[in-house]
C-alpha cells in the first residue's frame, strides 16, 4: 500500500488573489467606510449629511464590488487559470468556480440592494460602522459559498453572524432592536457550539477538515474499511445539521425569527432573510452533498435514518408551523418572519431533492433558482416593512390599507411580489416552488425513496399560505385608505420594489434566463475539487476536465449572467 | 462552596483511584484522571453555582484545567494561548460584564426552579449517555489506511517540538485565508462591540449638529472605558433608551 | 508521553463537559452565566479536535497542523462572541435595568 505524501504548504500567488478581488475589495471598502466616518465626517456634520455621503461612499464601494464579480464572470477569465478547479487554490481552503464565480454576483447583488434600502432612513448614530459590518458581513457571507473546507466555513459563518448580530443591535434608542440582538446572539452562539462540536467529530471521523476529503473519506470508509460507526456519524451528522437548521431557521431552531426579524431595523432585517439564507443554503447544500453525501440515506451501515430522512421531516414541519403560525399575526413584519420560516421547509424540500433526486444538478439549479428569487422578494416586501416601521410609525398589516389607490406602483409592485411568495403561475415563485417539488417526485435513481408525501404537504401548505398572504392583497385593495396612508415613498424602496417585482415577473416569464446559468453553477456546486496529486505547477488539462464534470469551463462561461446584473441595476 | 468542597474531594477521590487502580498503566492516566474530573466539576460548578461570580471563577479554573490538558496533548503553544485568550481576556470581560450588571459585588441569587431544570438535566443525560455510546463504538481505521497516513504521521510527530515557528508558517501559508478572515472578524466584533457600548442619546440628539463628545476614537482601550463608564452614568436619563 | 492516554478518555470528558455546557444553556437565566455555558461547550469542542489531532490518524496526505490551527481559531472566534455578547448585554441592562433574559420582553415572543 503505498504512502501519500503531505500536500505541500505555499502562499497564495498573486493570481489566486486576483480572485478573491470582490472579497477583498468589500473587506478594504468596510474599512475606508468606517475610515471616512470617524476620521472626516463625524463631529464636523449633521447626521443626515454623514449618512448621506457614507451611504453613498457604500454604494460605489458595492457597485464596484458587483462590477469586478461580474468581469469575473467574463468568458475565458475562469477558463484560462485552472487553479480554481483543484485542491491547491488557496491551500484548499477555499474554490473559485462557475459555481461560486455566479453565485457572488447574486450575494453581492442582494447587498446593493440592501445597501440602497439602508440610505432610505437615518437609523443609527454609527454609520460608519453600520455600513463596514454590512461589508464585511458580506465579505464572510461570500467566502461561506467559496468555502471548501470546515474552517474556513465556520470562520466564515462566524464573521457573517457575529457581523449581523451586530447590525441587529444597532438601532439607535429601539428597545427592541437590542433585544433582538442579544437574542440572536445568544441563540446563535448555542448554535454554533453545537454545529462546531459536530464538526470537531467529523473531523475526528475522518483525520481531515477538506470537504471533499471528508466524502472520500467517508465513501471508501462506507464501502472498505469500516469507520462509519452508527451513534458515532449519527449524532455528528445531527449537531450539524442543527447548526445549519438555526442558520436556516428551520423548525426546531426557530425561535429566534420572529424577534429578531421584528426587532432589527428593516434593511437588516432583508439582508438576514436574503444574504444570510441564501449563503447559509448553499453552505448546507456543499456541506451535505460533498462531506456528508454518504450519511443521506441509511446504508445499513448506519443505523440514524440519514439526512434525507431527517431534513424530510425538518421541511415538513417547518412549513406546516410557519404558515399555522403566519395565520394569526396581525403584524407585517412577524408575518414575513413565520412566512419566511415556511419557506425554509420549502427550500428544504429542494435540499432533500438533491440528495435523492436523479437529476442532482437540475435540482440543484431549481434550488438556488428559488434562492435567488425568493431573496429578491424578501427584499422588496422587507422595504415596504421598512416603510411601515418609519414614515407610518408601526407595522400592523392594517396600517396598509387602502395602498393600492393612493400609491399605485407600489402597490402594484408589492401584489406582484405576494403573489409570487404563494406560487402563483406566470412568476418566479411559482416556478421555483414547482421545479423542487419534481425534482422531489423525481426520486427514483436513489434506491426509491418516497417523497411523494412530502410534496403533498408541501402543496397544501403553499393553498394555507395564500390565505394569509391575500390578507395584505385585500388590505392593499379592498380597504378604505386609512389616514397615515397618504406619505410619500422615498425613492430607494421604491427602486427596491421596482427592481424586485421586474425580476420576479421577468424569471417568471422566461426562467430559463435564470436556470442555465444556475444549473451550471450547480455542476460545479457539486463536484468537489479533484485531489492535490502532484504538487505545483498543475498541469493544466488533467486537472479541469474529470469525468464528473465533462464541460465544467466550457459550458458554464456561456451564459453571463444577465440575471443578477439585471437584479442589481 | 459547597461545590468547592466538593472538587477537592472529587481529586482526593482520584487521586485514590489513581493509587488503586492506575498504577500498573504509567503515571499518565492517574494524572488525566485527576485533572479531567476536577475540569468536569469545575464545569458543573460552573453552571450550578447561584452567585454569578463564583461561576466564573469555576470557569477560570475550568480553562486552566483546559490547558492543562493540551499540556498533555503536546500542544504547550496553545495552552499557552488558552490561558492567555480565555482566562486573560474572556474571563475578565465576563467578570467586568457581572460586575457591572450585578450591583458590583454580583451576589444577584438566580431562582432556580425544578421545572425548568428537570427537562433540561433529561435532555443533557440522554446526549450524554448517547456520546458515550458513540465514542464506544468510534471504529479504529484500519490497518492499509493507517499505513497509507504515514507520512502525515511523521509530520506531525516532527512538528511537535517547534510549534510556535511551525504553526506560524502554517498559519502564513497553508491557512493563511482562515487566518486573514478571523482577522476580519475580530475588527468586526471590536468595531461592533465599540459601537453598541457607545452611550449615545437618542438619534435627534446627534442630528442637531451637536456632536457627542467621546465618539472619536475606536480603540479597544476606549471600549473598556466607555464600558467602565456605563455604570456610573447609567442613571443618567438619556442613557435610558425609550 | 501522550500515548500513555487513551483517545476515548479526552473524547468522554470532552462529550461531559459539553452536555453540561448544554444543559447551563437551557437552565440559565442570566445572559452571562449562558455566554459561560457557551463557553464550556466551545472548550469541549477544542478539546475534542486537539484530541483527535494528536492521537487520531490523520487523513492520508493531511497537513501537520490542521488540528491545532482549528482550535486557535476557535479560541478567537470564541473570544470574538464573548465581546460582542457582554456588549449587547450592557446594552439590554442599560434598558431593562436587569439582567434576566426572561425579563426582556419588548415583543411577543
Amino acid at each position: 500500500m503505498p504512502t501519500v505524501p503531505v500536500i505541500p504548504s505555499v502562499w497564495p500567488s498573486s493570481s489566486e488573489w486576483f480572485f478573491l478581488s470582490p472579497v477583498l475589495l468589500m473587506a478594504f471598502w468596510g474599512v475606508l467606510v468606517l475610515m471616512l466616518d470617524v476620521l472626516v465626517l463625524r463631529n464636523r456634520t449633521l447626521l443626515s449629511t454623514r449618512a448621506k455621503w457614507l451611504g453613498l461612499t457604500s454604494l460605489v464601494g458595492a457597485l464596484a464590488a458587483l462590477g469586478l464579480a461580474v468581469g469575473l464572470l467574463w468568458p475565458g477569465v475562469l477558463a484560462t487559470d485552472v487553479l480554481s478547479a483543484n485542491e491547491e487554490f488557496f491551500n484548499g481552503t477555499i474554490a473559485f468556480d462557475a459555481a461560486s464565480a455566479l453565485l457572488q454576483v447574486v450575494g453581492i447583488g442582494f447587498l446593493v440592494l440592501v445597501i440602497g434600502l439602508s440610505m432610505t432612513w437615518v437609523f443609527t448614530n454609527e454609520q460608519g460602522e453600520y455600513y463596514a459590518l454590512l461589508f464585511w458581513s458580506a465579505v464572510g457571507m461570500i467566502l461561506m459559498i467559496e468555502a471548501e473546507e470546515f474552517m474556513t466555513l465556520f470562520v466564515a459563518l462566524e464573521t457573517m453572524t457575529i457581523s449581523i448580530y451586530i447590525l441587529t443591535g444597532l438601532e439607535t434608542g429601539s428597545k427592541r432592536s437590542s433585544e433582538a440582538a442579544l437574542k440572536y446572539l445568544i441563540y446563535g452562539s448555542a448554535a454554533s457550539a453545537l454545529f462546531l462540536f459536530g464538526l470537531s467529530w467529523v473531523y475526528g471521523l475522518t483525520g481531515t477538515t477538506r470537504l471533499a476529503a471528508v466524502g472520500r473519506a467517508l465513501v471508501e470508509s462506507r464501502t472498505v474499511e469500516g469507520i462509519g460507526g452508527q451513534w458515532t456519524s449519527g449524532l455528528a451528522l445531527l449537531l450539524v445539521l442543527a447548526g445549519f437548521g438555526f442558520k436556516v431557521a428551520s423548525v426546531p431552531f426557530h425561535q429566534w425569527t420572529p424577534d429578531v426579524y421584528e426587532g432589527a431595523p428593516a434593511p437588516v432585517t432583508a439582508w438576514i432573510a436574503s444574504g444570510s439564507k441564501f449563503a447559509s443554503f448553499i453552505a448546507m447544500i456543499k456541506v451535505l452533498m460533498l462531506a456528508l453525501g454518504t450519511w443521506s440515506v441509511d446504508t445499513g451501515h448506519l443505523q440514524s435514518p440519514g439526512w434525507v430522512v431527517i431534513l424530510s421531516i425538518l421541511a415538513a414541519v417547518s412549513m406546516t408551523y410557519g404558515n399555522l403560525a403566519a395565520l394569526g399575526q396581525q403584524n407585517f413584519k412577524r408575518m414575513l418572519a413565520y412566512s419566511s420560516i415556511a419557506h425554509s421547509g420549502y427550500l428544504l424540500v429542494g435540499v432533500v431533492a438533491i440528495g435523492v433526486s436523479s437529476q442532482r444538478t437540475e435540482a440543484t439549479g431549481a434550488v438556488l433558482y428559488y434562492l435567488c428569487t425568493y431573496g429578491l422578494a424578501t427584499l422588496g416586501t422587507f422595504a415596504v416593512a421598512a416603510w411601515l416601521a418609519h414614515d407610518v410609525g408601526s407595522d400592523q398589516i392594517d396600517d396598509l390599507n387602502g395602498l393600492g389607490f393612493r400609491r399605485p406602483v407600489p402597490a402594484f409592485c408589492l401584489a406582484i411580489l405576494l403573489l409570487s411568495l404563494i406560487g402563483v403561475p406566470p412568476l418566479a415563485g411559482f416556478f421555483g416552488k414547482m421545479l423542487m417539488f419534481m425534482e422531489a417526485l423525481n426520486a427514483g435513481g436513489n434506491g426509491g425513496i418516497a417523497l411523494t408525501w412530502l410534496v403533498v404537504v408541501a402543496l397544501l401548505n403553499s393553498v394555507v399560505s395564500a390565505f394569509y398572504y391575500v390578507r395584505v392583497l385585500k388590505a392593499l385593495y379592498l380597504r378604505q385608505p386609512g389616514p397615515a396612508i397618504g406619505k410619500s415613498f422615498p425613492s430607494g424602496v421604491i427602486w427596491t420594489l421596482v427592481i424586485a417585482a421586474v425580476a420576479t415577473v421577468g424569471f417568471g416569464l422566461n426562467p430559463t434566463a435564470l436556470l442555465d446559468p444556475l444549473g451550471g453553477a450547480g455542476i460545479s456546486l457539486l463536484t468537489s475539487p479533484e485531489p492535490a496529486s502532484s504538487g505545483r505547477p498543475v498541469d493544466s488539462n488533467g486537472i479541469t476536465q474529470s469525468a464528473t464534470v465533462p464541460e465544467n469551463p466550457a459550458q458554464t462561461q456561456v451564459p453571463v449572467a444577465p440575471a443578477p446584473s439585471a437584479s442589481a441595476r | 462552596m459547597l461545590l468547592l468542597m466538593l472538587v477537592s474531594a472529587g481529586m482526593l477521590v482520584a487521586g485514590l483511584w489513581e493509587i488503586l487502580i492506575f498504577r500498573e498503566f504509567g503515571p499518565m492516566r492517574g494524572v488525566f484522571v485527576q485533572i479531567a474530573g476536577a475540569a468536569v466539576l469545575c464545569a458543573v460548578g460552573t453552571v450550578l453555582a447561584r452567585n454569578l461570580i463564583h461561576s466564573a471563577l469555576y470557569l477560570v479554573a475550568f480553562f486552566f484545567l483546559v490547558a492543562c490538558l493540551f499540556i498533555m496533548l503536546e500542544a504547550e503553544f496553545l495552552a499557552v494561548m488558552q490561558v492567555l485568550v480565555f482566562i486573560g481576556a474572556v474571563a475578565i470581560l465576563l467578570m467586568f460584564g457581572i460586575m457591572l450588571t450585578q450591583d458590583v459585588q454580583g451576589d444577584q441569587v438566580e431562582a432556580h426552579s425544578v421545572l425548568r431544570r428537570l427537562p433540561a438535566a433529561i435532555v443533557a443525560i440522554g446526549l450524554f449517555v448517547m456520546l458515550a455510546v458513540a465514542v464506544q463504538q468510534r471504529p479504529d481505521f484500519s490497518k492499509a489506511r493507517t499505513e497509507r497516513a504515514a507520512p502525515s504521521v511523521a509530520a506531525r510527530e516532527r512538528v511537535l517540538n517547534q510549534m510556535p515557528q511551525e504553526l506560524g508558517l502554517d498559519l502564513m501559508q497553508r491557512w493563511c485565508l482562515p487566518f486573514e478572515l478571523v482577522g476580519l472578524l475580530l475588527t468586526a466584533s471590536l468595531v461592533g462591540a465599540v459601537a453598541l457600548a457607545q452611550p449615545v442619546g437618542s438619534l435627534s440628539a446627534g442630528s442637531d449638529g451637536t456632536p457627542s463628545p467621546g465618539s472619536l476614537t475606536e480603540t479597544p482601550e476606549h471600549l473598556s472605558r466607555e464600558v467602565a463608564g456605563g455604570t456610573h452614568s447609567s442613571s443618567r436619563p438619556d442613557l435610558v433608551s425609550p | 508521553m501522550s500515548q500513555d492516554v487513551p483517545l476515548n478518555w479526552y473524547l468522554i470528558v470532552a462529550a461531559c463537559v459539553f452536555v453540561i455546557g448544554l444543559f447551563g444553556v437551557m437552565t440559565r437565566r442570566n445572559p452571562i452565566a449562558v455566554l459561560m455555558s457557551i463557553e464550556l461547550m466551545l472548550n469541549a469542542s477544542n478539546l475534542n479536535i486537539l484530541a483527535f489531532w494528536r492521537l487520531g490518524t490523520p487523513n492520508p496526505g493531511e497537513a501537520p497542523l490542521t488540528g491545532v490551527v482549528f482550535t486557535a481559531l476557535v479560541i478567537a472566534v470564541a473570544a470574538a462572541e464573548v465581546a460582542v455578547g457582554i456588549a449587547l448585554i450592557l446594552v439590554c441592562y442599560r434598558v431593562w435595568k436587569s439582567a434576566d433574559v426572561d425579563r426582556y420582553d419588548s415583543m411577543l415572543g
